[in-house]
C-alpha cells in the first residue's frame, strides 16, 4: 500500500516545494492546450460545415417535353441505380413554376400567368449524391441518357467551397498535429528544466540504493499532476467560450448554409481530449527527462 | 568480506588512479586508508560504491564481483555498503528523520518497522533531538553524524566513510570515531575509513592501509609493519 501511496504524496510535495518551476509547467501546458482547443474546434466545425453543404448539393435535370409518363419512370429508375446517387425526386412543371414563383418572392406573382397550358418549363428530376466529389461525372452520365434536356448542378462555386473548405480542414488537422507535438516538446522542455535543479537530488537518491523506477515514480507523479492542472482552464475555456460563441451566433455562420457543431456533446469530447494530452504530455515529460539523468550515474 | 584481485583503474581521460592492487579485508576489521591527494583512495572508493568499474582485474564485496553489476542492479548493491561522504549527500529538502527514514523506504521496509529504525539509529549518534531540522539548520558535526545514521540505519556489512573528520575540530573528531568504533563493536559492521588525519591514526590505533600514487606502500597492522604483499600470501 505504501508503495503505491508514496510517489503520490511525494509527487505533491515535490509540486509544492518547487512551485516556481512548477507553475512555468502548468502554463506553458496551459497555453499550448489553449490553442491546441482553438484549432480542433475551427477543424470540427469547418468538417461541419462541409457536410451541411455537401448534403444541399444537388443535380436539377430538366426532362424533354416528349416523355411521357411511362419514359420518365424508366429515367428515374435508370438514374437510382446509378452508384452515388441518394435520392431521385421528381417535380413536375407546376410544382417547377410554384418553386420558381415562390424563389422570386413579390416579384414572382407576374409570373402567376405562364401557369397551365402556357408553363414554359420542363418537368425535372432532383438528385441529390452522396459524394460531392462524384456530382460531376454523374451529371455527365444522366446527360447521356435519351430524353434529358439538360442538367444543371448546384453551382460549380458550391463545389469549389468545399473543396477550399476541405484544404483548410486538411491544414487544420497538420496545424493541430504540429502543435501537439510542439507541446511535447516545450513541456519536455520545462520539465527537464525543473528536474535539472534537482540532478543533485536525484544523484544522492540513487547513491544510496534507491532504485531508478523509486527515484522516478514520484517525478512522473508530479509530471501528471502539472498535465492534468494545465489542462484544467483549456477545458473552462473550451465549454464556456464555445457555449458562448454557439449561442451568440445562434448555431450558425453567418447563413443557413453554415451550420456549427452542438455544443453538447462535442465540448465534452474535446474536454476528454485536452485532459488525455495534458496528463500524457506530463508523463512522458517527466519520464523521459528523468531517465535521462539517472542513466548519467552509475 | 573485501578482496581486491589486481584491481587497476585508468580513467577515461588517461588518468591512472590505481596500479595491481591487492588488497584483503576481514569481517568486522576497522581499517585506515591514508595516503595524500591523488594517490588514489576516492577511486577505491568509488571502486567499493560500484560508482566506479576497475579497468583490469577483480573487486569483490561480500561475495558480490561489484565491477560486473548492471545498472539496474547497482542500487540493491549499495543497500549493503553504507557510504559517509566528505561532502554528507543529505537531501536538503527533507529533514534529518525523512533523510534517514528515506534509506530504508527504498527497499520497502514497513513503515511502522522503518520510523522505529529510524529512532534508534538517530539515538545511536546522539541526533534524536534534531530529527525534524533540515541539513542547512545543522553543524558540520550534526550532519556529520546524521549521514551516519543513514549509512547505518540498513545494517549494511560494510561502511565506508570518506573523511569523516575532515571539517571537524580534533574534539569533534574523537567524537566522530569513537561512534564509528561503537558501530564496529555493536553491529559488528566492518569499517573502512579513508582519513588525512594522522592525528586520529595515531590516538585511535589501527590497521592502517597506505596508498601513494595509486600503490600500496604500506599496510600496517596495529602494532607494526606489515608489507601488504607479505599480509596478502598470508591470506
Amino acid at each position: 500500500m505504501n508503495r503505491i501511496i508514496r510517489p503520490f504524496k511525494e509527487g505533491f510535495v515535490g509540486l509544492i516545494r518547487h512551485l516556481a518551476m512548477s507553475f512555468s509547467s502548468i502554463m506553458a501546458v496551459m497555453i499550448t492546450l489553449t490553442i491546441v482547443s482553438l484549432f480542433v474546434m475551427l477543424t470540427v466545425n469547418i468538417q461541419e460545415i462541409t457536410k451541411s453543404i455537401e448534403a444541399k448539393v444537388q443535380i436539377h435535370v430538366q426532362i424533354k417535353n416528349d416523355v411521357e409518363l411511362p419514359g420518365i419512370g424508366e429515367l428515374e429508375r435508370s438514374i437510382r441505380a446509378m452508384d452515388g446517387v441518394v435520392e431521385v425526386v421528381f417535380s413536375d412543371k407546376d410544382k417547377e413554376l410554384n418553386q420558381f414563383i415562390d424563389a422570386y418572392g413579390e416579384e414572382g406573382k407576374i409570373f402567376e400567368m405562364y401557369r397551365g397550358e402556357k408553363n414554359p418549363l420542363r418537368n425535372a428530376f432532383i438528385i441529390e449524391v452522396e459524394d460531392a466529389n462524384t456530382i460531376d461525372s454523374i451529371s455527365k452520365r444522366v446527360e447521356r441518357l435519351d430524353g434529358i434536356e439538360s442538367v444543371n448542378y448546384g453551382g460549380v462555386n458550391a463545389i469549389k467551397l468545399v473543396d477550399i473548405l476541405n484544404s483548410v480542414r486538411d491544414s487544420g488537422f497538420i496545424l493541430v498535429g504540429f502543435l501537439g507535438f510542439l507541446a511535447l516538446f516545450l513541456i519536455a522542455n520545462t520539465i527537464k528544466m525543473s528536474i535539472h535543479s534537482r540532478i543533485h537530488e536525484i544523484s544522492i537518491m540513487r547513491t544510496i540504493g534507491a532504485t531508478n523506477g523509486f527515484i522516478r515514480a514520484p517525478f512522473v507523479i508530479e509530471g501528471i499532476l502539472i498535465g492534468f492542472l494545465g489542462a484544467i482552464a483549456p477545458v473552462l475555456i473550451s465549454i464556456f467560450g464555445y457555449q458562448y460563441l454557439y449561442n451568440a451566433m445562434g448555431g450558425i455562420l453567418l447563413s443557413n448554409l453554415f451550420i456549427l457543431r452542438p455544443v453538447f456533446p462535442f465540448v465534452y469530447y474535446l474536454s476528454y481530449l485536452l485532459v488525455l494530452l495534458g496528463i500524457s504530455v506530463g508523463l512522458f515529460g517527466s519520464y523521459i527527462s528523468v531517465t535521462r539523468y539517472l542513466r548519467v550515474y552509475r | 568480506m573485501i578482496k581486491l584481485s589486481n584491481v587497476s583503474k585508468t580513467y577515461k581521460n588517461g588518468v591512472n588512479a590505481l596500479y595491481n592492487i591487492n588488497l584483503f579485508i576481514d569481517q568486522s576489521e576497522f581499517v585506515y586508508i591514508i595516503g595524500p591527494t591523488g594517490s588514489g583512495k576516492s577511486t577505491l572508493i568509488r571502486l567499493l560504491d560500484a560508482e566506479e568499474k576497475p579497468t583490469k582485474g577483480n573487486v569483490e564485496v561480500a561475495g558480490i564481483n561489484v565491477g560486473l553489476l548492471r545498472h539496474g542492479k547497482v542500487p540493491y548493491y549499495r543497500r549493503h555498503i553504507g557510504v559517509v561522504f566528505q561532502d554528507f549527500k543529505l537531501l536538503e529538502r527533507k529533514t534529518v528523520f525523512e533523510n534517514v527514514l528515506y534509506a530504508l523506504e527504498i527497499t520497502h521496509m514497513k513503515p511502522l518497522d522503518a520510523r522505529q529504525r529510524v529512532r534508534e539509529v538517530l539515538q545511536l549518534v546522539d541526533l534524536s533531538e534534531k530529527s525534524s531540522h533540515y541539513p542547512d539548520q545543522l553543524s558540520g558535526g550534526q550532519q556529520q553524524r546524521a549521514v551516519i545514521a543513514r549509512a547505518i540505519a540498513n545494517k549494511p556489512k560494510i561502511l565506508i566513510a570518506d573523511e569523516p573528520t575532515g571539517n571537524l575540530d580534533p574534539k569533534k573528531s574523537g567524537e566522530i570515531i569513537k561512534l564509528l568504533e561503537k558501530i564496529n563493536h555493536e553491529e559488528k559492521t566492518t569499517i573502512l575509513m579513508v582519513t588525512h588525519d594522522i592525528g586520529i591514526v595515531n590516538q585511535f590505533k589501527k590497521r592502517t592501509i597506505a596508498l601513494e600514487a595509486g600503490h600500496i606502500v604500506a599496510d600496517m597492522a596495529e602494532g607494526g609493519y606489515i608489507q601488504h604483499e607479505s599480509h596478502h600470501s598470508a591470506v
